[in-house]
């Protein structure tokens, strides 16, 4: 067990590690390369000499990479073409809106999914609830931008009850709390919809087969009520397999924050790399993905230790898998 | 355990019809696509009717005809993501059933890396580095659903391990990729297929996003591209943003429902 956590810790810089060089090697390596990136497929040949001398770019490839990987482990990748900064304040400058963003949004779906996941879970023998689980699945499979159009549509072109887009009120002089949570309620609301269904459908499959345990039936033979029986007991048992599925998810959180910062105009990462990647500034895109490869990694790491705290059978069972 | 390949489990086996209903005006309307003819400039933003059966855009276009073009973008990359994930998954997997220890730990590593990279962060990287082609968005989504498919796979060969069949072939001297050529590779197919459905509606899914945001480069506006335009309009065209997402959740969840159900 022991093992299996140090394991599991050591394989986190390691994947950035290989992550990174990938990433690297693909940037230099890509056509036309970060020099054709910076002055156009039409530039002259003395353009292009004095714009690899300006960012180091005519030194050898390992000495470049070499020097990429421990400015990187101290946090420093490099400067983005585009905004003429270091990357890493470009993205800190950009995260506080990506997360107001995808925070709430991650809790949402928690809640509601798992309201939903309950609610569409009956005792056994009674008829099964459908309702539930196909608009679920429709979330699912609804894309997040197609949403956020709707929602914006109907609450705030039609009724009026919320901004169209933006984060503060460009006419307020100072900005106010309130006023951003209002700008943020339709954002919240599209970005969360695809995991709450996904926390639904995969709480709704994992109660089907808790609620017709022998434990259930002791906690109803002894006076318990169905629901109350579900929500104390099947939940906790339930929560393994939907905790393995969310845990995975949460670079999806991030990168459906793309298509809702487009919708809305808001000043966040998803918007940032697009625009990153339109005006081929390579460093800020390759910043932006290892950070948010690196914020998944973390999340997976969380979500396997506390699966292990639940159930320290994993850990061995994943030994024995690997070893079998 | 990880990713979601039994999302549908919840869902009733009897909904298979719907996904055939579901499927047929997307597709019917990607094969007919030629016979709708060209754009045409004609009166703009003017509601649905006879003439403009789904209404017009912006820019006077039938939506009929643009959105009939945008749903041979969405097939072609749908299936062409999927067949490189299929293609790639399997013979990963294959190799990390039957390569031996050391190429089973190297391929389910780099399975456990790749995972961590969600699809669509992986697809923006390799076409803002490589191009925005359709062809290099179908292959930079099909590459990155390749783990789903060779854990499956992996799976899969490993539970044959020991068959008779297998140890038969193996006696007869039939060398190890003869033998997952041969004798694996017909017998996983199966369920290695049945992974169709989830590959094909989330590139279909990727790609429409890919477009809205303006990171693909096609002969033609797929439906992200054209929703993308609905986005300042939405006020007095619905008809630009409801049936560009009712056409993409239709093949979707058609897919789906068919393939998995």
């Amino acid at each position: 067990m022991g093992r299996y956590i140090l394991r599991r810790l050591i394989q986190v810089p390691v994947g950035l590690f290989i992550v990174g060089s990938l990433a690297f090697l693909l940037i230099h390596a890509a056509p036309g390369g970060p020099v054709t990136a910076l002055s156009g497929e039409y530039a002259t040949a003395e353009l292009r000499q004095e714009i690899e001398a300006r960012y180091g770019l005519d030194r050898p490839l390992g000495e470049r990479y070499l020097d990429w990987m421990g400015r990187a482990f101290t946090g420093d990748l490099g400067r983005s073409y585009l905004h003429k900064a270091p990357v890493m304040s470009v993205i800190l400058e950009r995260l506080p809106a990506t997360l107001s963003l995808v925070l709430p949004a991650a809790l949402l779906s928690l809640v509601g999914g798992a309201a939903i996941g309950l609610w569409s879970t009956p005792p056994p023998g009674a008829p099964r609830r459908v309702l539930g689980p196909l608009l679920a699945l429709v979330g699912h499979l609804v894309p997040t931008f197609w949403v956020a159009q709707g929602l914006v549509l109907l609450f705030a072109l039609t009724l009026g009850w919320f901004p169209v887009q933006g984060l503060d009120d460009p006419r307020l002089t100072a900005p106010s709390l309130a006023d951003r949570a209002r700008h943020l309620v339709l954002p919240v609301l599209a970005l969360s919809l695809h995991q709450l269904a996904l926390m639904a459908l995969t709480l709704r499959a994992a109660l089907r087969l808790e609620v017709v345990r022998p434990y259930m039936t002791t906690a109803l033979a002894k006076g318990l009520d169905f629901p109350r029986a579900r929500f104390s007991h099947a939940l906790v048992n339930a929560l393994q397999p939907v905790l393995a599925v969310l845990g995975g998810r949460l670079g999806a959180t991030f990168v459906g924050a793309i298509a809702v910062e487009t919708v809305f105009a808001l000043p966040g990462l998803g918007r940032l790399i697009v625009t990153a990647a339109v005006n081929r500034d390579h460093p800020l895109v390759l910043g932006i993905a290892l950070s948010v490869c690196a914020v998944a990694m973390v999340g997976n790491l969380l979500t396997d230790l506390t699966m292990n705290r639940i159930d320290p059978r994993m850990a061995i069972d994943r030994d024995e898998a690997h070893a079998a | 355990m990880r990713r979601d390949p039994n999302l549908i489990d919840s869902v009733d086996r009897r909904l298979r019809w719907i996904g055939v209903v579901l499927l047929m005006p997307p597709l019917l309307l990607a094969l007919l696509a030629p016979a709708l003819g060209k754009l045409t400039i004609g009166a703009m933003l003017a509601p649905p009717s006879l003439h403009h059966p789904l209404g017009t855009d912006e820019l006077g276009h039938d939506m009929l005809v643009l959105l009939a073009q945008g749903a041979q973008v969405s097939f072609a990359i749908g299936t062409l993501a999927t067949l490189v994930a299929l293609l790639v998954g399997t013979a990963l997997g294959l190799c990390a059933a039957f390569g031996g220890r050391l190429v089973d730990d190297l391929v389910m590593r780099a399975a456990e890396i790749t995972v961590t990279v969600p699809p669509l962060l992986l697809a923006i990287v390799l076409v803002a580095l490589l191009g925005s082609g359709t062809l290099l968005t179908a292959a930079a989504l099909g590459i990155g659903a390749w783990p789903t498919v060779a854990r499956v796979a992996r799976a899969a060969g490993l539970a044959l391990r020991g068959q008779p069949d297998l140890l038969a072939a193996r006696a007869l001297g039939v060398s190890r990729p003869g033998i997952a050529l041969r004798h694996v590779l017909p017998a996983i197919l199966p369920v290695v297929l049945a992974l169709t459905g989830v590959l094909f509606s989330s590139a279909v899914l990727a790609e429409a996003t890919l477009s809205f945001v303006g990171l693909t480069n096609h002969d033609v506006p797929g439906w992200g591209h054209i929703m993308a335009h609905a986005g300042p309009y939405l006020r007095d065209a619905w008809w630009m943003w409801l049936f560009p997402g009712a056409l993409l959740i239709m093949a979707t969840a058609g897919v789906t429902l068919l393939a998995d159900a």
